[in-house]
């Protein structure tokens, strides 16, 4: 899992790349902790080159969209195939996390 | 510790013997034989994080062997990641043991074996969270067996012989 951040219009880009699962979902962590803790910035994911999430992956973003929304500052994700929508459909997470299909259409 | 087979059965197979084929010929005939032929594919994992990076390579190479579509890959990877990660969290699995899991499909039914050396632990009685809950109440845990039901058609779990026993039916459209 690869994550790389881009700032456009005042939001913090963030692309996740391969799988988000048991395995690497505490590297999401480690990197909120390091890169978003306080947050300064909306942050948006873009899951465009997200292969695979599992529930670790979930608790990882729903950890991160909680601290963010503490911070009063907006978490949305992207892109997502359409498997990953599905995801956040069932569990949920889609009633609080806005889903965009694209970065530009994330941006206010 | 790992072991891993394929075995192939039916008419197809006695005919047209394994040995007899060569590696391309034998794959073709792996990508026709999804409807009808009894598939299996039986391998163990470490109880460890390890053991789950293990676990998506059997599976990649199954769905391969099989001519499974990427979405079923998904699915079937997210199933077994949920129940292994559990028996590994809360049934206090680790590398010294094993996971054991038997894959079968026949007639579009893949039929899941799960066999686990810890204490018992039967993930069937877990409760389902509540996914209607706003953000502020929701808790980080409990979703992975719930993802598990959403993706199968049954489960079941049995206790023998001092091991965990998960029984799962998925139908492969």
């Amino acid at each position: 899992m690869y994550i790389t951040v881009e700032n456009k219009d005042g939001s913090m880009i963030v692309s996740i790349e391969g799988r988000l699962d048991s395995i690497t979902s505490s590297k999401l962590e480690k990197w909120a902790d390091e890169a978003i803790t306080p947050p300064k910035h909306n942050v948006v994911m873009d899951f465009s080159q997200l292969e695979y999430i599992s529930s670790a992956g979930m608790r990882a973003i729903l950890n991160i969209s909680k601290l963010i929304n503490k911070h009063s500052y907006t978490f949305s994700i992207c892109s997502a195939h359409d498997h990953i929508r599905e995801i956040f459909e069932i569990s949920g997470f889609d009633s609080f996390i806005p889903i965009y299909r694209s970065v530009e259409d994330s941006l206010p | 510790m790992n072991s891993s087979s394929e075995k192939r059965s039916g008419d197809e197979a006695s005919k047209n013997p394994i040995w007899q084929q060569g590696p391309n010929e034998r794959t073709r005939n792996n990508s026709s034989n999804f409807f009808g032929k009894k598939m299996t594919k039986e391998f163990q994992i470490i109880g460890s994080l390890k053991g789950l990076d293990d676990l998506r390579v059997h599976l990649e190479k199954t769905a391969l062997a099989w001519s499974l579509s990427q979405n079923q890959l998904v699915e079937i990877n997210l199933i077994l990641e949920e129940i292994c990660s559990n028996y590994i969290e809360h049934g206090e699995s680790n590398a010294l043991n094993s996971i054991k899991i038997q894959l079968i499909l026949e007639n579009s039914l893949l039929s899941i074996r799960i066999t686990d050396e810890g204490p018992e632990f039967d993930p069937t009685t877990v409760s389902d969270p509540d996914v209607h809950l706003p953000i502020d109440k929701r808790k980080a845990g409990g979703l992975g067996l719930y993802f598990v039901k959403h993706y199968t058609d049954s489960i079941s779990y049995r206790r023998i012989n001092n091991t965990n026993n998960l029984f799962i039916e998925k139908k492969i459209k």
